[in-house]
């Protein structure tokens, strides 16, 4: 079984060097096996473990040990890392079969270059997950980071996708370090970075320490979830390829964050402040975002918006204390919204890499498989039962409100308006991109291809599990919770007590949501409603939403252009002072150096001269320092 | 004055000191063998076959000290003129190693430049022979019959490409200023035993003490010793030799010169200095940290200014003297086991980078110049990526050899109190980063317009050995603690006889 533990993050790694150092300039069809497959093995292993109902830390070596400090390579397999790399092998191996019919434009060295930095990232996911300490957390923490820049920027050649990977990479730098200062802070104060001898060393009462730490590793978290304020990476990311958007900015990676609370949950149990703040920022930052989407014309972009606003839910979640239900939202998301991509995916592929709805239409008509599939995705986002989406919402926001106290009520409240707001702009998008007759300006004007079926079978294979995987868990209407159950060995039992209200506010959301979802049809094909008449009566309310909120221009403002002022100030003084002064002093040392090779004649006898000069010198000395 | 007839002489003694030096035996008999080879063979079949004779009489004394290194080492014999203690088990694995890779870059040399090969071959065994006495002498007899073994086949070596006259002037200049330095070393030997009534360095080691630093005679022969050492390890300012040498020999023995000679010298300046005259360290030490700091100024500064590689490789040996000088200073375990890991780091790296030069040389003469590199890394990407690692790893930068080696040298330096010179070999370090990376700036510029002057020739000799020296380059920096263990392993003996 140890060896076996390794072996989920060795098929990655090996397919990741195989086909970055070796096949890139080798076969398609083998790169095309490779790629997906490293991480159906994984999958393979991560079934077997579970299987076998593994629950063990595995320590393989001692990587540093000095003095009192040591840190072991170790894997830590329990429920959570098993559920984790469920998704992560899981559906990334169905993103990354995908992908193999998405990349096929490609050129050879560009495909195989996908699916190298792909395993690479899925090999960094896993250590994230798999880690059983604090320092190789932060090493599988900062390689999704780096893979996720590699892949953002994956069309090197083009300015604006080199632009938003610098962007995502130095926003998640700044969680890294926030991250990596909390990892320091619980070192310094409780000397382990092993987490089975770090958790039960934490305190259960509230103090100063464990308050600095929680929010610090929260830094990490909302930096790697796109949570705001660290969150304008995230909509920027979308120059990416749309699998990477699907495995990496929908279903994995942002949801590290979620993770990360889960996984050190003894630490945010233990306080109040930095606790309660990952639920607010949560709920903020799901309506925030879900209001930007309703004016976001690009399809890509509306589903990041609807990323970070889903990953809000989670955040409140596990905010409020209720782990396994912001866990079953992650796994609901991961199906959904890997589906919604993948589905738009299809879409993209055939419009000839057009996103802009504007231009979309009539393809329910024209792709009606690729279509039936997005409309069970967008069902589950708005919320609608029997979707997973429903189930896993409602899980959420009833254990909001059955958490009686007013943090619970106001996140609960925040989480109900954003639903109904989530409703409708996933209503907007199939109306106006799937339903409403073609577009004039549709790139392709006639017929539209279908997608292969290797881009098809994953759709469907997640349109499957969108549909009923929802009955993994239908605590929201009363019943069983597999999930919880799963989790209970890591996260413990569920801390908070229903009272039958919340099931009213779950009728009520539902309700509502589906109402919005309705309504958006007025808006955009019937046309009782235009949206035009909106948008002249609150165009201050439209531009405020359409630049975001202004958060790139505060951003730009506050910080990039003083640091642009501050480098070019630098850059002068730089170039008149130091570097005149370290030419001069090379200069110098060179003119010195000439002079100096004036002594190498050629001649034996200035040899043998500079010889005994040397010997006279040395005489002196030694008689000097025999008579002191 | 022992008389004859006291000394009992047993054949169990002989065998048991014949097994001390196995490794020089080794080599001896590969040197024999190789000679009565050349003699009877045709001549086709010569070169090939002394060379493989060469090989296995090299690895076959690596095999030894090697086994003799794990299976508990040995200490004196033949009347403690030799010892065969693991302070000489490291240095004859190290040589072994170091002839090995020189044969095998000779070998594809001398065919490229239509020279002979087997006596090439013969004169780096009896080098290696004499190398490997001076690491294992116990007495100034052996030491200066190994230093003068050494000579001789390296100043024939020189000279081997005898119609060419930058080596005559080569063989010619070593000649005269080597017998020029040997003479001191005579003399200062002759001196100290004058004084000490002894040559054996155990018994020196006993009658010098701290007391006797006012006896003149001693003083004499630290000073005339000293003088002689220095210009071996080619330390300024006896160091003006070093690039006319290095420059006119064929570049296989210049490689070959550079780093075992070094390395042979400090296995006998820590002999004869830091276990034989242990007690008149403040004597030697001034005189030691005066040419240490000279080198390292003199050395690196002129480097910058050279335009062919072979000078400038000459002159950071100059600079590379004067750090291991310091390891040799601060003394002690921490000290000498410095020196070794840093004579070994140095080995590959600056073998590996001479060794490059190498294969840049055709029928016409040696490529030494910076433009002979240019485009190096796209004309030749193992060699160009490893020459850049030979580089960094002698600029010291992490994680190669290079930079372990000087970290430890430095931090035996500071706690010893050479604070001063540490720092100034700090700074110098800083002026050799220019004249390294200008091998970088030329390793990957790109491809000249012009033809290149030297196309390669078969170099698959020279590749594999570049690629070894590589790859210890830098799988000895993250392995340096073993290094180290070796080291000081090896130091131990100069530091417990006392």
């Amino acid at each position: 079984m140890q060896a076996l533990a390794l072996a989920i993050l060795l098929f990655p790694a090996a397919g990741g060097i195989f086909l970055g150092v070796f096949n890139w300039r080798g076969s398609r069809l083998l790169t095309a096996m490779v790629g997906p497959g490293v991480i159906w093995a994984a999958f393979v292993c991560v079934l077997i473990l579970l299987g076998n109902n593994v629950d063990q830390d595995f320590t393989y070596w001692t990587w540093i040990r000095a003095g009192s400090f040591e840190v072991p390579f170790d894997i830590l397999i329990d429920h959570l890392s098993l559920f984790m790399c469920l998704v992560i092998t899981g559906v990334g191996g169905l993103i990354v079969t995908y992908a193999v019919g998405y990349m096929e434009h490609e050129t050879d060295g560009s495909y195989a270059r996908f699916f190298c930095y792909m395993d690479v990232f899925v090999l960094a996911m896993l250590i994230l997950v798999l880690a059983g300490n604090t320092v190789f957390l932060i090493v599988g923490w900062a390689g999704v980071g780096l893979s996720s820049y590699l892949l953002i920027g994956f069309y090197y050649w083009r300015r604006s996708a080199v632009i938003a990977a610098r962007k995502a990479f130095v926003m998640n730098v700044i969680g890294d370090i926030g991250m990596i200062l909390g990892a320091f802070v619980l070192f310094v104060s409780y000397h382990q970075v092993v987490y089975l001898k770090l958790f039960p060393a934490l305190p259960h009462t509230p103090d100063a320490t464990t308050e600095l730490a929680a929010f610090l590793l929260l830094v990490g978290g909302i930096a790697k979830s796109a949570q705001l304020p660290l969150h304008t990476w995230l909509p920027d990311a979308m120059e990416g390829p749309t699998p990477v958007s699907a495995l990496i900015h929908a279903a994995t990676m942002v949801t590290a964050g979620v993770y990360l609370v889960a996984r050190f949950h003894p630490l945010y149990d233990a306080t109040i402040y930095a606790h309660a703040a990952v639920a607010i920022i949560g709920a903020v930052t799901a309506l925030f975002a879900a209001s930007i989407a309703l004016v976001q014309t690009d399809i890509k972009r509306v589903l990041a918006y609807s990323t970070m606003s889903q990953i809000g839910y989670m955040f409140l979640a596990v905010g409020i204390g209720a782990y396994s239900a912001g866990l079953f939202h992650l796994l609901s998301h991961a199906f959904f919204k890997a589906l919604l991509f993948m589905a738009a995916g299809n879409v993209i592929h055939a419009l000839h890499d057009d996103q802009d709805m504007r231009h979309y239409g009539g393809l329910w008509h024209d792709m009606r498989r690729s279509s039936v599939t997005f409309l069970a995705g967008s069902l589950s986002l708005a919320g609608i039962i029997p979707f997973v989406g429903f189930f896993s919402k409602e899980n959420v926001l009833g254990e909001a409100f059955s958490r009686g106290d007013g943090l619970g009520y106001a996140v609960w409240f925040i989480g109900f308006v954003t639903a109904v707001l989530t409703g409708f702009y996933t209503g907007r998008m199939w109306w106006f991109a799937f339903w409403r007759p073609a577009s004039e300006e549709r790139p392709v004007a006639g017929h539209l291809h279908e997608a292969p079926l290797v881009m098809l079978v994953p759709v469907a294979v997640l349109a499957v599990l969108t549909t009923v995987g929802g009955f993994l868990q239908i605590k929201a209407i009363g019943g069983w919770a597999l999930v919880d159950d799963f989790l209970k060995p890591v996260l413990g039992e569920e801390r908070i007590r229903t009272n039958g209200l919340e099931y009213l506010a779950t009728v009520l959301t539902l309700v509502l949501a589906a109402l919005a979802f309705a309504a958006a049809y007025n808006f955009w094909i019937r046309g009782t409603w235009s949206p035009a008449g909106w948008r002249a009566r609150y165009g201050w309310g439209a531009r405020v939403l359409e630049r975001k909120y202004y958060f790139d221009e505060l951003y730009d403002w506050a910080f990039v252009r003083p640091l642009d002022r501050l480098a070019g100030f630098t850059d002068r003084e730089d170039r008149s002072l130091i570097d005149t002064g370290a030419v001069d002093v090379g200069a110098y040392t060179e003119r010195g150096a000439g002079a100096l090779s004036l002594t190498q004649t050629g001649f034996l006898r200035s040899y043998v001269l500079v010889f005994v000069a040397g010997v006279v010198i040395a005489a002196v000395l030694v008689l000097w320092r025999a008579s002191s | 004055m022992i008389a004859a007839a006291q000394v009992t002489y047993t054949a169990a003694q002989a065998w048991s000191d014949l097994a001390q030096i196995g490794p020089i035996v080794a080599v001896t008999v590969a040197l024999l063998v190789a000679v009565v080879v050349d003699l009877l063979l045709p001549r086709g079949l010569r070169g090939p076959v002394v060379t493989v004779i060469a090989i296995v009489g090299l690895v076959s004394a690596l095999a030894i000290a090697a086994y003799r290194l794990v299976n508990g080492y040995g200490g004196p014999a033949y009347f403690r003129f030799v010892s065969g203690d693991a302070f000489a088990l490291f240095f004859e694995m190290l040589f072994a190693l170091i002839g090995v890779l020189a044969v095998i870059v000779s070998s594809s040399y001398v065919r490229r430049r239509g020279l002979y090969e087997a006596e090439l071959q013969v004169l780096t065994l009896a080098a290696i022979v004499g190398m490997m006495s001076l690491a294992a002498a116990g007495s100034l007899v052996t030491v200066f019959l190994g230093l003068e073994l050494l000579s001789i086949a390296l100043y024939v070596s020189c000279g081997y490409n005898r119609i060419e006259l930058p080596s005559q002037e080569s063989a010619a200049k070593y000649l005269i200023i080597g017998g020029f330095a040997s003479a001191f070393v005579l003399y200062g030997m002759a001196l100290i035993y004058g004084a000490t009534g002894t040559t054996v360095l155990s018994d020196i080691a006993t009658r010098v003490t701290s007391d006797s630093a006012g006896n003149p005679l001693l003083l004499l022969g630290v000073l005339l010793m000293g003088v002689g050492f220095a210009f071996k390890v080619s330390a300024a300012p006896f160091h003006m030799w070093t690039p006319d040498v290095y420059q006119g020999a064929p570049l296989p023995v210049t490689a070959f010169m550079s780093v075992a000679t070094k390395a042979a010298a400090f296995a006998m300046i820590l002999r004869v200095f830091n276990y034989g005259l242990g007690h008149l360290g403040p004597e030697w030490q001034v005189l030691l940290a005066f040419t240490a700091a000279a080198s390292m100024v003199v050395g690196n500064l002129m480097a910058i200014v050279q335009a062919s590689l072979k000078r400038m490789l000459a002159y950071s040996g100059v600079a590379h003297a004067g750090y291991i000088l310091v390891g040799v200073l601060a003394g002690g375990r921490a000290g000498v086991a410095a020196v070794l890991f840093y004579l070994f780091g140095y080995v590959f790296m600056n073998f590996g980078a001479f060794a490059v030069v190498s294969t840049l040389s055709g029928p016409a003469g040696d490529g030494d110049l910076y433009e002979d590199l240019n485009g190096l890394a796209y004309r030749n990407p193992t060699l160009g990526v490893l020459m850049s690692v030979f580089m960094l790893s002698l600029a010291g930068f992490p994680p190669m050899v290079g930079f372990f080696g000087k970290v430890f040298l430095f931090t035996a330096g500071i706690s010893a109190g050479w604070t001063w010179l540490v720092v100034l070999a700090v700074l110098t370090s800083v002026v050799s980063v220019y004249y390294y990376f200008r091998v970088l700036f030329h390793v990957w510029s790109p491809l000249p317009e012009a033809p290149v002057r030297f196309a390669f020739g078969p170099v698959r000799g020279p590749v594999t050995v570049v690629l070894l020296a590589g790859v210890f380059a830098v799988a000895l920096g993250p392995l340096s603690g073993f290094l180290l263990q070796v080291g000081l392993n090896g130091a131990a003996p100069l530091l417990s006889g006392r």
